[in-house]
């Protein structure tokens, strides 16, 4: 079967998009310390991605919810319901989290903090990771399929990979 | 973030100056005249950093300065393959073809470069600024240009919220506004940043 050429869609810092057109690519590019959350409901084809940048929303913030981990991940799992998926089917994939710069001076290991308190709200919404490709210090771009739920990446010195089927079977 | 408007082109000409010093620093190493192209200073959410880089996916040579004493922050020089190539092929008299390519020698005169450049940047403005400052050795990436711009202004932005953004271009002279010597963002925090009015003393409260 021949698939239409699929239209890139470019999530941007702090953004979520959610959607269930099949000839669409959700994509986060250069990543480094910040997070790309990919979900995908094999059953409905729903899918969705969020671009964390940052741990923990502050106590007074300007309403970018998905720049935060920790409201982040409930904004998308409301998205995905509305857009029609069943919250117990959605799979997840991760990556980035990376720590380009490594000198203590500044180092806050925000890369590592995203990825633990993505992971940390994940549970808390019982979402399941089902691949990722989190730390190091390699910047990525990944790439989310909703035609198949297939999820890529791919970075400066290694090329493109396959990260996850999230639409395989379970 | 309490920036007066009024102290914006204050701090265009302050670091334009600091900026050219770099220039002819930069210029002299890589036997290349450079001018500066743009430069400017704004209030600046983490997003509209990262709308200046044309593309996040581009590899790209990143070195990122941490700076103490009078005004705190960090600085981060930016070079594209084709500056860096032309710099490596001027000093060394040829290069790698690309950028994961290039060997320690051609990682160290690219960060040789950078010293150089920022070196000057932050020596002046310490000069027209009369405070203390300390340049910090660099932080060195060849990765994409979003991970590097991001990973060097992240620690700043989650405590800081909005960001003081002085980012510059400098070109070569003989084609001013094209191939990019290089890009300079330089991001002192928000308690700091004030030291940078010290040449305006009447203005340095904010009472214009």
């Amino acid at each position: 079967m021949e698939h239409a050429p699929a239209q890139m869609r470019f999530v941007g810092m702090g953004e979520l998009v959610v959607s269930r057109d099949a000839k669409v690519q959700l994509a986060c590019v250069g990543l480094g310390s910040c997070v790309a959350i990919c979900a995908f409901d094999p059953q409905t084809r729903v899918g969705g991605m969020v671009h964390v940048v940052l741990p923990v929303a502050p106590a007074q913030h300007d309403g970018t919810i998905a720049r935060y981990a920790d409201t982040a991940v409930p904004a998308l799992v409301t998205a995905l319901r509305r857009a029609g998926a069943r919250a117990s089917n959605v799979r997840v994939a991760l990556c980035g989290g990376a720590e380009i710069f490594t000198r203590a001076l500044l180092s806050t290991r925000i890369g590592a903090r995203n990825v633990e308190a993505v992971r940390r709200a994940l549970a808390e919404v019982r979402l399941p990771i089902v691949g990722e490709e989190v730390g190091g210090e390699e910047g990525r771009t990944v790439l989310l399929h909703l035609a198949t739920g297939a999820v890529h990446v791919r970075s400066v010195r290694r090329g493109e990979r396959v990260l996850s089927d999230l639409g395989g079977a379970t | 973030m309490a920036l007066p408007s009024h102290v914006i082109p204050m701090l265009r000409v302050l670091v334009t100056l600091s900026l050219e010093e770099a220039a002819r620093a930069l210029g002299a190493f890589s036997h290349n005249a450079l001018t500066v192209s743009h430069a400017n200073a704004r209030a600046a959410q983490l997003e509209t950093i990262m709308a200046l880089v044309p593309d996040p996916e581009e590899a790209i040579f990143g070195a990122r300065f941490a700076l103490s004493g009078g005004i705190e922050g960090s600085v981060l020089a930016l070079f594209h393959w084709e500056d860096s190539r032309s710099l490596l092929e001027t000093v060394l008299g040829g290069c790698a073809d690309r950028f994961d390519a290039l060997d320690p020698m051609e990682h160290s005169v690219l960060a040789e470069a950078a010293n150089i450049l920022v070196s000057a940047f932050i020596g002046r403005l310490e000069l027209q600024c009369s405070v203390p400052l300390t340049l910090h050795p660099p932080d060195i990436a060849v990765e994409m240009a979003g991970a590097v711009v991001t990973s060097a202004v992240l620690p700043i932005a989650e405590a800081e919220g909005e960001l003081l953004l002085i980012d510059a271009l400098l070109a070569p002279v003989r084609a001013p506004g094209h191939a990019a010597a290089c890009h300079l963002f330089f991001l002192p925090t928000q308690s700091t940043w004030v030291q940078l009015l010290t040449p305006f003393p009447a203005t340095a409260d904010g009472r214009g």
